[in-house]
């Protein structure tokens, strides 16, 4: 990960911060550091990620759709050599499903840890994702494992110290789905990365990353796709449901396995709008972008 | 509704096209293409869309202005875009592989949709262009253009433009091209002298027609929107709030139909009108007439139609979403959970390993909505703003499945007449599109009107009150010495609402203001009516947001713990 980060000219000291990081704390736990299945590309990004978490703060990743925040999470973890903890927040989840709770064995009630107590007393990264899908209530208990104090009691049992090499990443969309305001008890705990949508020069070196074979002139329709479809959304024609990211790699993996690009992109990204006008936006630039016979061979090369 | 729905639909969809081609948003076409049964031209609006991309839209609108001044302005139009479409496709085909597909789509439709044309349409067609048209479409699906007059063969290969022209090359080739074939100045400045034709024999009949006929549409439509829409109320409109006396006639004129019988109507006018408001009169309206408001705010929403579908459905979700959110756990034993000692007893003799608690959430809706809209003269210039937003409310509440009526009220010669645009019982929200504005507002007796409707809906009455927080009314306030009198406006108008507002929430009723005003110390009034229970709505896509964060408040509130 590190490579990739100084192939990207990533700030040689942050680097060097981060190999200090991983020296002081190498990870010598049963849960293993998983290498991540995309690469984040923004220099920028990276830098005052970085600089955040070596600095001991949490952060929050904030934007919309498709602008990377949990492979930029996960990459983060990579890099520092940790294993991470992903909680995918909803809105049922309560302190016990962070925590941990009761649980009965052997005749005994017995403690049983949720994910941010393993990740807090292992030193692990803890990935929040979608934090402001939960209800600003149930996070409360994370206040003080979030602030100065870093401990966090559990009722009824002690008192959790945070493992000095934890850190917490939460991501966040605005206006998906689902999401509110995060509260300002909460946000002030971590430091803020806004997030933008990925560009046509980072979508082409992901597709190519992706998809080796990718025709140039595939890889640019297909970019140009997503652009629009972008553009078309920050315009308040379409909602956010088209604009994604997985369905665009998903739709190349489908031509890949042999169906048309049309049919791909129906699958990946047509189909995911539920809204009849709407669906005929998106079809109408579907239309204009790709022909609807354009087949697997003229979209992959050898 | 469906009818009108569609049709926005359609046209937003030629839109998107352009704006895609284009590559930006900013900018409103000034054509829009469509096939002969309404549906969007797709290759047509990528045309339009990808001439914005390449060339100096400012430049080729001007040229298109003069051509369409000129003598031949329909034919002329019409070859500009011939000429047009061949120097965008060539010059765009090779970065965009659809764009033959489609050229090929659009050509064989325009064959197979002037095979049978009506009389009427055939005689709105432009010959000439059509020949043309036709020719280029035959060429594209491979076949010869079948064009048998020299002279329309020679026009036809001269209108092959090439995509490596400047937009100063075409608009200069496409001039001499007029001027070699046609053999005069087409310009006219505002005037026609020193023309001289010169056509071929199969053009004269042609031309004859043309020269005769009366101007038509352009051979791609105009974008509709803007041009039909009515101005602001008229002056004898305006009057109408002018102080007159009571004067039924002009009350039954703009609100024909009443909402209840004579009888009851009058049971609370005089219930309401006391106090203050002793000297006025209660309307209580089931409809209004103003046709043309209405196609004004049907308008007005066609040409937002998508914004205002996002719109409708990020409300939604909000508002779905705090009714989840709004939700009274049930604790239920359970295998696993928080730990009840109570229950241990029964895992130790009855094997029962349920020894925990854990929360079923069960949705809160206990409420119903009113929307109350302020239809005063002071909204004229907003009446299809308000409308479209009243309407993105009431459908996004449908779908929440919240319970809504909506209602207008304003005071007219005398009278306060409250307008129910919608039951809690119509599924319809379409008849928001009625608002209209007119006379005054006299805020406090409307809320006191509201009452009765109020009790309708079921659960607990949530009043959404769109105003702009300036009460006033030219039926003044009876004063304290009997014949004297005061105008209802300014604090007094703002004391009476303010008080209204707090009789109905002694009453239960939930009264939340939606101030759209830009003028100044309306954010106090607003204050001083609403209490902290009013946010401020700018532009649509504010809206939403401004009431989910409203209704959010009033559930919580509401939910019990």
């Amino acid at each position: 990960m590190l490579d990739f980060w100084r192939s990207q000219g990533v700030d040689t000291a942050l680097i060097e911060g981060v190999e200090s990081y991983r020296a002081r704390y190498p990870w010598a736990g049963e849960r293993a550091v998983v290498a991540p299945r995309y690469l984040f590309y923004g220099r920028r990004i990276i830098e005052q990620a970085t600089a955040a978490l070596l600095a001991g703060e949490n952060l929050l990743l904030a934007g919309v759709k498709a602008t990377g925040k949990n492979v930029l999470a996960e990459n983060l973890a990579a890099a520092f050599g940790r294993p991470d903890w992903n909680v995918s927040l909803h809105i049922n989840m309560d302190a016990s499903f962070l925590i941990g709770s009761d649980s009965f064995a052997d005749g005994r009630v017995v403690f049983r840890p949720g994910p941010v107590y393993e990740c807090a007393r292992a030193g692990g990264f803890g990935i929040l994702d979608e934090i402001n899908m939960a209800r600003n209530e149930a996070l409360a208990v994370l206040h003080s494992l979030l602030d100065f104090r870093r401990v966090m009691d559990v009722p009824g049992y002690d008192r959790l110290a945070l493992h000095p090499a934890a850190r917490f990443i939460a991501t966040m969309n605005h206006g998906y789905a689902g999401t509110r305001e995060l509260n300002e008890a909460l946000a002030s705990r971590f430091v803020v990365l806004q997030l933008t949508p990925i560009g046509p020069e980072d979508l082409g070196r992901l597709l190519t990353r992706e998809f080796p074979s990718l025709r140039p002139a595939a890889r640019q329709t297909f970019a140009a796709v997503f652009s629009a479809l972008q553009q078309k959304c920050e315009s308040g024609e379409i909602s956010t449901q088209a604009v994604d990211l997985r369905g665009l790699l998903a739709s190349l993996a489908l031509v890949r396995a042999g169906l048309s690009a049309r049919t791909a992109l129906t699958m990946g990204i047509a189909n995911k709008v539920f809204d009849r006008d709407e669906r005929a936006l998106v079809d109408d630039l579907l239309d204009f972008s790709l022909p609807e016979d354009l087949a697997p061979d003229q979209v992959f090369g050898d | 509704m469906d009818a009108v729905f569609a049709r926005a639909a359609r046209e937003r969809r030629a839109l998107n096209i352009i704006w895609t081609a284009a590559g930006r948003y900013d900018f409103q076409p000034d054509f829009l293409a469509f096939h002969e049964d309404g549906s969007p031209d797709l290759y047509l609006n990528a045309i339009v869309g990808l001439a914005y991309r390449c060339h100096d839209a400012a430049a080729l609108a001007a040229f298109r202005e003069e051509l369409d001044a000129s003598w031949l302005g329909r034919t002329f139009t019409g070859l500009y875009w011939l000429a047009l479409e061949s120097a965008v496709f060539d010059r765009c085909q090779g970065e965009m592989p659809a764009l033959a597909v489609l050229r090929r789509q659009h050509a064989a439709r325009y064959l197979a949709d002037n095979e049978d044309l009506a009389m009427q349409r055939l005689m709105m067609r432009d010959d000439l262009v059509h020949a043309l048209k036709s020719a280029r479409c035959r060429a594209v699906l491979g076949a010869s253009p079948g064009l048998l007059n020299p002279w329309e063969k020679r026009l036809y290969d001269a209108l092959a433009f090439n995509g490596a022209m400047t937009t100063a090359d075409f608009i200069t080739a496409l001039r001499d091209v007029l001027r070699r074939f046609f053999v005069f100045r087409y310009g006219l400045g505002g005037s026609c002298r020193g023309l001289r034709f010169s056509v071929g024999a199969g053009l004269a009949a042609v031309l004859r027609r043309l020269l005769s006929a009366p101007p038509e549409e352009s051979a791609v439509p105009r974008l509709a929107g803007g041009r039909n829409r009515p101005g602001p109320p008229g002056l004898a409109e305006r009057l109408l709030g002018a102080a007159p006396p009571d004067n039924p006639v002009k009350v039954l004129t703009l609100f024909p139909r009443p909402l209840w019988a004579e009888e009851t109507r009058r049971t609370y006018e005089q219930a309401f009108c006391t106090g203050i408001h002793r000297k006025s009169h209660l309307y209580y309206a089931a409809s209004r007439r103003d046709e043309g408001q209405r196609a004004a705010n049907l308008a007005a929403f066609r040409a937002q139609g998508a914004r205002c579908r996002v719109a409708i459905r990020r409300l939604t979700e909000r508002l779905q979403n705090t009714l989840a959110v709004c939700r009274e756990p049930i604790p239920l034993r359970a295998g696993r959970g928080r730990f009840c000692p109570r229950f241990v007893w029964q895992a130790l003799y009855q094997q029962d390993g349920r020894v925990f608690t854990a929360s079923r959430p069960v949705r809160y809706a206990g409420f119903s909505v009113t929307l109350l809209l302020d239809a005063s003269y002071s909204r004229a210039g907003q009446q299809p703003e308000i409308a479209v937003q009243a309407y993105i409310i009431a459908a996004a509440l449908a779908q929440a499945g919240i319970p809504l009526q909506i209602a207008a009220f304003c005071s007219l010669a005398g009278s306060t007449v409250l307008h129910r645009m919608k039951s809690f019982d119509a599924a319809d929200n379409g008849a928001v599109f009625d608002y209209a504005a007119a006379g005054w507002n006299r805020d406090g007796l409307a809320l006191r009107a509201v009452r009765p409707l109020l009790s309708d809906g079921p659960g607990l009455p949530l009043l959404l009150v769109l105003t702009d927080a300036r009460p006033s009314d030219d039926r003044p306030v009876p004063g304290a010495a009997g014949p004297l009198a005061r105008d209802y406006a300014g604090e007094r108008a703002v004391a009476d609402t303010a008080a209204e507002v707090r009789a109905l929430r002694r009453q239960g009723v939930r009264v939340v203001g939606l101030r759209q005003s830009e003028v100044a110390g309306a954010a106090e009034t607003a204050r001083q009516i609403f209490g902290a229970d009013f946010a401020r709505v700018e532009r649509v896509d504010q809206l939403a947001a401004a009431v989910a964060r409203l209704i959010e408040s009033q559930i919580r509130q509401s939910t019990p713990g």
